[in-house]
């Protein structure tokens, strides 16, 4: 006990000393801060985009493989029998489309005789139509208000490249790079092969891997980041969304191939077993993730908006009322403000300011109404489906 | 061992039936063995959290005819606001006519520097906004009164900077309700 304390006290000494000797005196600076204050994010209904997450680029220069593999073959691949186990895949889903699923069309298949492997690019081009379709059904359904910026935003949010890259990983699918050449000299067979993604890295995975030590599969491409930067400066709005648009002349690398991936998927599960089962299987792996459409919104001028929203929904113009507050004259005052159309109450805020309370309020009045829900949510492709609310749009501030 | 009064009164509290104030919640009977549980009158009870309210639930005027909610919600929906002062200064006046309209114009044209917003605010009882909507400042004036701040901040210690910088941060915030 007694040393313990005496070996803490010595450590204690060193450690001060050591810093007296090594330190010099921080100087604040707030260099490590943006220069440019942020601004209020803005929202303009007109800078309408659609999420850029198909695939349907131009391939055509990419050789078309016609061989596919084989289902005695593809029964050999124990990451092909694990993969399709652990995704709880119908029965009725053979291997061999699983492994036709996990075939790029850039990547390097060519077998000893000389054929081509048959790629998913077909697949997933269906497929990630039938993502798109389904997943902005059941939003438009859910939430029948909401702005078509948010609405593309939410769409990219379960979407984007980048999701469903996320995805196909958390689903553990494992990747193989190599080139036909590199597979030959290491001796390995095409069913040792058939259970991995296989695609064709492009230089920046390449170069990323090389400079950190680590293949980041996250990390945006060069084309990618300056693509982003330039809808960054052209947008009207600035919603931190995923909008992944490539060159389609460059390669695909791994983000697109694990996408194109879960694409296929759906395809395939749509061809071998039904209609049904792939919207099933969308719901249960795309749509089950949790998404925090409050946290999208964001508005620039939401009092006037509110007002706006008021006169055409035919409801007296709102007003901002003092509900509660304390210690205005303190250094912490709390206000609570409610904006009210006349005796109905729209929304309620409090801030430490009357101005951040009332800013609040119509915040909260205007996410109450863009995101009324309807309590009947049948999708068409449902029974009992027998039409769903459709909004008149957002307003023109 | 000396009885305190703390101790006679818990024992008190014990004995007595609380009415149900707040909901009842799961607790720890051993830990709050010495109250007595509450007594839940039979029925269905509503007691929300005492928090702020979410947008995820739709005010009641934002409902559309066709909801089952609007026709329940109906005769809850209405709040007494007499005592909620507004935030309004008063009934709006609608007194500006055209001509006041061209002199605004021809005043803050005629010298900026004196006619400014506020000052037409306070000549004519207008709101700024209202005023800011007539008269416009010239680019000219703009950027000379850009450049007049730009050397007012030069003057502003780092830790004024800084602490602009937050406020500005924070009120960011303000626009998304977050």
């Amino acid at each position: 006990m007694i040393r313990t304390s005496r070996l803490l006290r010595v450590s204690r000494v060193a450690v001060s000393r050591s810093r007296l000797i090594t330190c010099a005196p921080r100087s604040f600076t707030s260099d490590h801060k943006p220069k440019t204050p942020p601004q209020a994010p803005t929202m303009d209904p007109t800078a309408l985009r659609y999420p850029n997450s198909d695939l349907s680029v131009n391939l055509r220069d990419v050789a078309k493989g016609d061989y596919l593999v084989p289902g005695d073959l593809a029964r050999q691949s124990p990451a092909l029998k694990t993969l399709h186990a652990r995704l709880g895949l119908p029965e009725a889903l053979p291997l061999s489309t699983l492994a036709q699923c996990l075939t790029c069309p850039e990547a390097d298949t060519v077998g000893e005789d000389g054929r081509k492997l048959a790629d998913n690019y077909g697949m997933s081009v269906f497929g990630g139509s039938l993502l798109k379709y389904h997943v902005t059904e059941k939003f438009v359904v859910q939430y029948p208000r909401l702005p078509l910026p948010i609405l593309n935003s939410l769409l990219d949010s379960h979407l984007s490249l980048r999701s469903l890259t996320r995805l196909a990983e958390s689903w553990g699918v494992e990747t193989d790079r190599r080139s036909a050449f590199e597979r030959h000299m290491s001796n390995d067979s095409l069913a040792n092969t058939l259970g991995y993604l296989r695609y064709k890295p492009v230089e920046d995975d390449v170069s990323n891997a090389s400079k950190d030590g680590v293949f980041d599969s996250y990390t945006p491409r060069s084309d990618v980041k300056k693509y982003n930067q330039k809808q960054k400066k052209n947008s009207q709005h600035n919603y931190d969304s995923q909008v992944y648009v490539f060159d389609s002349s460059a390669p695909e690398g791994y983000e697109r191939s694990a996408a194109r991936f879960v694409q296929a998927l759906v395809a395939a599960i749509h061809a071998h077993v039904s209609r049904d089962e792939a919207l099933k299987f969308i719901d249960n792996f795309i749509l089950s993730r949790a998404v925090d459409v409050e946290s999208l919104f964001s508005f620039n001028q939401p009092h006037k908006e509110i007002v706006r929203v008021c006169a055409r929904e035919g409801l007296e113009r709102p007003e901002a009322r003092l509900m509660a507050e304390t210690g205005r004259l303190s250094k912490a005052p709390v206000f609570v403000v409610g904006v009210f159309s006349g005796k109905h109450k729209l929304g309620e805020g409090q801030g430490a300011s009357l101005a951040e309370a009332k800013i609040r309020a119509s915040v909260n009045a205007l996410k109450g109404y863009y995101l009324y829900s309807p309590i009947e949510q049948t999708r068409p492709q449902e029974e009992g489906y027998n039409g769903t609310f459709i909004d008149k749009g957002p307003v023109v501030i | 061992m000396i009885r305190h009064f703390s101790t006679s009164a818990r024992r008190l509290a014990a004995k007595t039936p609380r009415p149900i104030t707040p909901f009842p919640t799961k607790y720890s009977s051993p830990a709050s063995a010495y109250k007595n549980p509450y007594i839940i009158p039979p029925g269905v009870h509503h007691h929300p959290a005492p928090a702020a309210p979410s947008a995820i639930h739709t005010p009641y005027v934002f409902l559309p005819d066709s909801d089952p909610r609007k026709a329940l919600l109906a005769k809850s929906a209405s709040v007494d606001t007499t005592n909620m002062p507004t935030f309004r200064k008063g009934k709006a006046q609608y007194h500006i006519t055209e001509a006041d309209i061209k002199e605004m114009r021809r005043l803050h044209e005629s010298d900026p520097e004196v006619w400014t917003r506020a000052a037409l605010m306070e000549k004519f009882g207008v709101s700024g906004y209202f005023a800011g909507s007539i008269v416009q400042a010239s680019a000219q004036r703009v950027k000379s009164m850009n450049n007049e701040l730009a050397k007012i901040k030069t003057n502003w210690s780092q830790r004024r900077a800084d602490a602009r910088l937050e406020r500005e941060k924070r009120k960011a915030y303000w626009y998304n309700d977050a």
